[in-house]
């Protein structure tokens, strides 16, 4: 990329590149459809405790969709932005098959929840081995030293994230190119400024008070 | 000025614009966090007691046969999380026989608590924090949080709103380890 933000020519005006696809097409929208499935039963957990012998004005499983559709709608705007921020520097970046694949990768998010699970029944030396992959946040809150809102926010920052975030970066650098490294700071810069400001919000919200 | 270029324009307007966001979020957040703030008290003299109890924390425990702890839900009468969090931590007395009492403090109310509110609260004791305490001075926020004061009416330590497993058993072990040291 020049010092003025456009992309070298090279990228831009060579061989398309492309995103490959994540799956064939016709098997896309099931698979986004399991994916956002998988999320609503993983949102609808911690509703559920919750919720559990109260009689909520609307039903779980509906506010469980509304968020697992949101959750998805969250995917979309991200590879928006993507596009977006590609497209003015002369890389044009295929919107669907980046959605596709973000859609796919959050899977992994849905693999930390469920070790965090396991390591909040396991606790001891398991939940500590599952707690690098799953981030801080499996551990009981008695062995976190965070506070709250920072194990709000940060709690999920393990090996799956991380991977997670490189690979968002690494889909970028297949559609347009060049070193790893600016993908991977504009992935960065958009996904860091979200945890700190979601890290403040929640200490905004719950002031001295503990979090569940 | 080309599209490509008015859109790079138009992007680093926007990051301009959340850095600004996140800037005004972190200075209020640091404000917030600054902010002194009144330790709890149970025997503050801004609560005004609606049910049970008699004397003050340190009589009342004392006859309550020899409660060591009182745990208090931040109760707001709109929220039925709360009064969840008051029923589980009952059962967890009841399970652990915990030499605990359980008290309500209805917070953010500014009017006095009718009684048929009151009457729901299956509490030993039930306080009005009618001056906003609670949220004003000791910096609480999360409605049915529990505040556990010692005999001296000081605070110990706060639990987050029970109703999930891994607070539900902390309170648990709390409790046997209370009956284990204190109760009699």
């Amino acid at each position: 990329m020049s010092a003025a933000g456009v992309v070298r020519p090279a990228l831009a005006a060579g061989a398309r590149r492309e995103i490959p696809r994540a799956f064939a097409p016709w098997f896309m929208p099931l698979w986004i459809a399991f994916v956002t499935l998988e999320w609503w039963a993983e949102l609808r957990r911690p509703l559920l405790g919750a919720m559990q012998g109260l009689a909520p004005p609307v039903p779980l499983d509906a506010i469980a969709a509304a968020a697992a559709l949101g959750h998805l709608c969250g995917n979309a705007v991200e590879a928006l932005f993507y596009m977006g921020w590609w497209r003015a520097r002369g890389a044009p970046l295929s919107f669907s098959r980046l959605f596709e694949w973000l859609v796919s990768i959050s899977v992994l998010d849905l693999l930390g929840a469920g070790l965090g699970r396991i390591a909040a029944s396991h606790p001891g030396w398991a939940a500590h081995v599952l707690a690098v992959f799953a981030g801080p946040g499996a551990l009981r809150a008695d062995d976190l030293a965070m506070p709250s809102g920072l194990s709000a926010a940060f709690g999920s920052l393990g090996l799956l994230t991380v991977v997670r975030l490189v690979a968002t970066a690494a889909l970028q650098r297949q559609g347009v190119g060049g070193r790893l490294l600016e993908p991977l700071a504009l992935t960065l810069a958009a996904w860091l400024p979200v945890r700190i400001a979601s890290w403040w919000l929640v200490d905004l919200a719950r002031g001295l008070s503990p979090l569940p | 000025m080309n599209p490509d270029r008015r859109m790079i324009v138009a992007q680093w307007t926007g990051w301009a614009l959340a850095a600004a966001a996140l800037v005004a979020l972190g200075a209020l957040w640091a404000w917030d966090r600054g902010r002194v703030w009144e330790s709890p008290r149970w025997d503050d003299a801004r609560l005004s007691r609606l049910a049970g109890g008699g004397g003050g924390a340190v009589g009342s425990a004392a006859r309550d046969g020899g409660a060591v702890e009182t745990w208090v839900v931040a109760v707001n009468p709109d929220c039925p999380h709360c009064r969840a969090s008051l029923a589980r931590a009952l059962e967890i007395r009841l399970l652990a026989r915990a030499p605990i009492r359980i008290a309500a403090l209805i917070v953010d109310a500014g009017h006095r608590p009718s009684p048929a509110v009151l009457a729901a609260l299956a509490a030993d004791e039930v306080r009005w924090d009618s001056t906003f305490a609670w949220r004003r001075r000791w910096g609480h926020r999360i409605y049915g949080e529990l505040l556990c004061f010692d005999r001296s009416g000081t605070l110990v330590r706060t639990l987050a709103p029970l109703g999930d497993s891994i607070d539900d058993r902390r309170a648990s072990s709390l409790g046997e380890s209370l009956r284990r040291e204190g109760g009699s």
